[in-house]
């Protein structure tokens, strides 16, 4: 791997090697920029790092400490955000679906939100360059959405037992299904081989199918001239005397766990943090004329965050499931996804099938069921007996619903630790009763002797959301920050709605725009004219 | 090759030894050994075989709870999820890792605004625990026979317990945090996984029966079912307070 001098400016330097990190880092250094990525985590190496074990993969978390808050507080950590190269592609579900039409206009269609300042029509290219590049294996046609114009690059994976279930729920009750696009391949691509059904995705893929970006734009990154500087803790954005970003001080850990602090300077300054860590950054980076942070004249950083509704309904069986094995969503359902003038609310949900490991189904019997004791542990024993059904459900914008600093906690390193404040609305509340209702009916119409509900909530959306208005959004259609020319935002904090599906698709197609858009800029006038003016 | 290299790597290809089905007494797969040669060799990676076997051979000494306050989790344990039908030395430690978690300060990587950071928040609810005992049996909780010990959890878990400690924890979050740290800890063990069926670790051959009602040879082969339907019929249902999920999908 290159290695760039810390005092010399690079050409670009991105926080966070994730979804959108990763997605940048290669396109913009494949373009010919020197690029530095800071990574909070380490550089994992599948085959040596990743452990078939539910409690040994803790380590693939962000587990630095934050504060939850509010009337519905969310469940951080393992939850939600990844550490580490790869970010949270390491441990997702692999889950790889575009949004709708509709999601990005749900303003002008349904009365709610705001609209994207982008459509659909413009994220199209993207998501077909993100799906080849990640090998998406999936089926030959696609019912619902806007037409797709061109077929998945892998086949679809087969079907398990969970799967088969919701299937047969599904047509008993007249219900279209469709095999779910997957980031994990179904043939050898490259050097990395095809999916062995292990079931472990969520805790790291061991066998190296799983399209993380660790092992497909990273390394593509790194050939291309990229350093990824692994371990290293962003700690503030500073700026120059005109205004422009300038540099990014970080704490670098080193192997004997010494925290040595340096600074790397560079022209454009991308942050990549997800939407917890990207405004905490950006408040943390408060300054002279910025009192409330960097890129804040509108006040809405941090403002915004979403989650989905993931509410999950399990059924027994009769039949023998063993609910582990292979990736746990096989296949879909979107037939609930968009308005309809029939329900008493806006916008709807996506139901994927899951396969949870002992742990994580233990904790949802005990807060599902209220189970603890002797009765736990016999309930146990069925673990085999269980299929259950996840709730992808959209969540409406809503500015109480905020990333802010904790005025009292500080982590490791001795910063503000971010604090995350989370309420449903009332159409939510209405999403998640229908959801878990259409989820009871599917997997009773399959057979199920008996079901019960587990609350869950799944991903994180929004906190600098993008727009046509610097009063009402944090950065433009670009992710380019209204206030600072040099400084973007491009992660899923960007996202202006939640939709109904899993965001990581989109983010990374977001991303490969961004990319797109940095380096024609930088084509057809000079990069540094270009990331000095904001008008360019 | 050097000496200590040797040593090393023949106790890390050294087969653990797991009683079948756990050693548990009414578990549905008594024949299921779920580190045979076989599978030891095709499922258990070298650095899951390291983890795992450290786990179950190397518990940890405690060096945060003191010895009352360890005597009262062991209490709370044995009544979070009991183990009676295991001999005393082969049942699956919990205790220890809860302390080398809080020692070690690694925590689920948030904590609740109304709640106390963890190491705080474990001392204050054990207390907690006994305060309960003595409003209800006048006496501390690891005295109390099984049944009170059952109604005192059975206080907690609903919400509102007596004892003053629980004016400023919350029962409920507590309750969950405890439990949530007995099954991780307990759903970390092979003998865990082995009485409810989990295969385990599944790395480099993966699976290759998927579909309802079909196992490979290698995974466990169900005698008599325990079906939980009556469980759940009966079940107390939601714990109030926030969701805890986990990551599923």
């Amino acid at each position: 791997m290159r290695k760039f001098p810390l005092r010399d400016p690079v050409d670009v330097l991105i926080i966070g090697a994730g979804a959108a990190g990763g997605v940048l880092s290669k396109e913009l250094a494949e373009a010919g920029f020197n690029v530095v990525v800071l990574e909070a985590g380490p550089h994992w190496v599948p085959e040596r790092d990743f452990v078939s074990d539910e409690k040994g993969a803790g380590q693939i978390y962000w587990t630095d400490p934050r504060v939850t808050a509010g009337e519905d507080p969310i469940e951080l950590g393992a939850n939600v955000t990844g550490k580490g190269v790869g970010g949270s592609t390491v441990h997702y579900a692999m889950v790889a679906l575009r949004m709708h039409e509709s999601d990005f206009m749900v303003h002008t269609l349904d009365g709610v939100a705001q609209d994207w300042p982008i459509r659909y029509a413009d994220l199209e290219p993207y998501y077909e360059r993100v799906e080849k590049e990640l090998g998406i294996s999936g089926p030959i046609t696609w019912p619902w959405g806007p037409k797709r114009r061109g077929s998945y690059p892998y086949r679809e994976h087969p079907f398990n037992a969970v799967a088969e279930l919701f299937i047969r729920g599904c047509e008993e009750l007249g219900i279209r299904w469709a095999p779910c696009p997957l980031a994990t391949i179904s043939a050898p691509k490259d050097d990395r081989p095809p999916c062995v059904y292990r079931g472990w995705c969520i805790y790291g893929c061991s066998t190296n199918a799983k399209s993380s970006t660790l092992v497909t734009y990273i390394p593509k990154a790194i050939q291309a001239g990229a350093e990824i500087r692994a371990n290293c803790m962003a700690t503030r954005v500073n700026l120059d005397g005109n205004g422009q970003a300038r540099s990014v001080t970080y704490i670098r850990t080193t192997e004997a766990g010494q925290q040595i602090e340096e600074e790397q300077v560079a022209q454009l300054i991308i942050l990549s943090c997800y939407s917890i860590e990207t405004p905490r950054l950006l408040f943390n980076s408060a300054q002279a004329n910025f009192a409330d942070g960097l890129a804040n004249s509108s006040g809405l950083v941090g403002k915004g965050l979403m989650v989905h509704s993931a509410h999950i309904v399990y059924g027994r069986f009769p039949e023998l499931v063993y609910q582990y094995k292979a990736p746990p969503t096989l296949a879909l359902t979107q037939d609930f996804y968009e308005t309809n003038p029939k329900n008493d609310y806006v916008r709807g949900f996506t139901i994927e099938p899951i396969g949870p490991f002992p742990q994580t189904f233990a904790r949802q019997a005990m807060a599902g069921l209220g189970l603890w004791g002797q009765e736990l542990r016999e309930f146990m024993f069925d673990y085999n007996h269980y299929a259950g059904l996840g709730l992808v459900g959209e969540c409406l914008l809503d500015d109480h619903n905020q990333v802010t600093l904790d005025p009292k906690d500080r982590d490791q390193y001795g910063l503000p630790v971010a604090r995350v404040t989370f309420r449903w609305g009332e159409n939510d509340h209405k999403i998640i009763e229908a959801g878990i209702q259409k989820e009871r009916e599917i997997l009773e119409a399959a057979g199920a002797e008996v079901t019960w509900t587990a609350d869950d909530t799944a991903h994180l959306m929004g906190s600098c959301r993008m727009g046509n208005d610097p009063k009402t959004s944090v950065v433009n259609s670009w992710c380019r920050a209204w206030d600072i020319p040099n400084l973007f935002i491009c992660d899923g904090s960007v996202f202006v709605t939640s939709s109904a599906v899993n965001p990581s698709l989109t983010i990374q197609a977001i991303a490969t725009r961004t990319a797109d858009y940095i380096i024609d800029r930088s084509r057809t006038r000079d990069f540094f004219h270009m990331v000095t003016h904001q008008n360019f | 090759m050097k000496r200590s290299s040797i040593a090393k790597q023949n106790s890390q290809n050294k087969v653990l030894h797991i009683p079948s089905g756990g050693g548990a007494e009414q578990t549905p797969y008594p024949d299921f050994q779920i580190t045979t040669p076989e599978k030891w060799k095709l499922d258990w990676d070298e650095k899951t075989r390291r983890l795992v076997t450290d786990r179950v051979e190397n518990v940890p000494p405690y060096r945060f709870f003191s010895r009352e306050e360890a005597q009262l989790l062991e209490a709370l344990c044995n009544c979070a999820l009991p183990q009676e039908d295991r001999l005393e030395g082969e049942r699956v430690p919990i205790v220890p890792w809860i302390d080398e978690g809080l020692y070690n300060s690694r925590g689920p990587g948030y904590r609740y605004e109304n709640m106390p950071e963890d190491r705080e928040a474990y001392r204050m609810g054990l207390q907690g625990f006994n305060q309960t005992a003595q409003h209800l049996f006048g006496s501390a909780f690891t005295d109390l026979r099984s049944a009170d010990q059952n109604e005192v959890m059975r206080a907690v878990a609903k919400g509102s317990p007596p004892g003053e400690i629980w004016e400023r924890l919350s029962a409920v979050l507590f309750f969950q945090r405890l439990m949530s740290d007995v099954i991780t800890n307990y759903y970390a063990h092979p003998a865990a996984w082995a009485e409810i069926g989990f295969s385990g670790p599944a790395s480099p051959r993966g699976h290759i029966r998927l579909r309802l009602n079909r196992r490979d040879p290698w995974e466990a082969r169900e005698h008599k079912p325990h079906s939980s339907v009556e469980i759940v019929r009966r079940a107390p249902g939601k714990q109030k307070g926030p969701a805890k999920g986990g990551p599923t999908h």
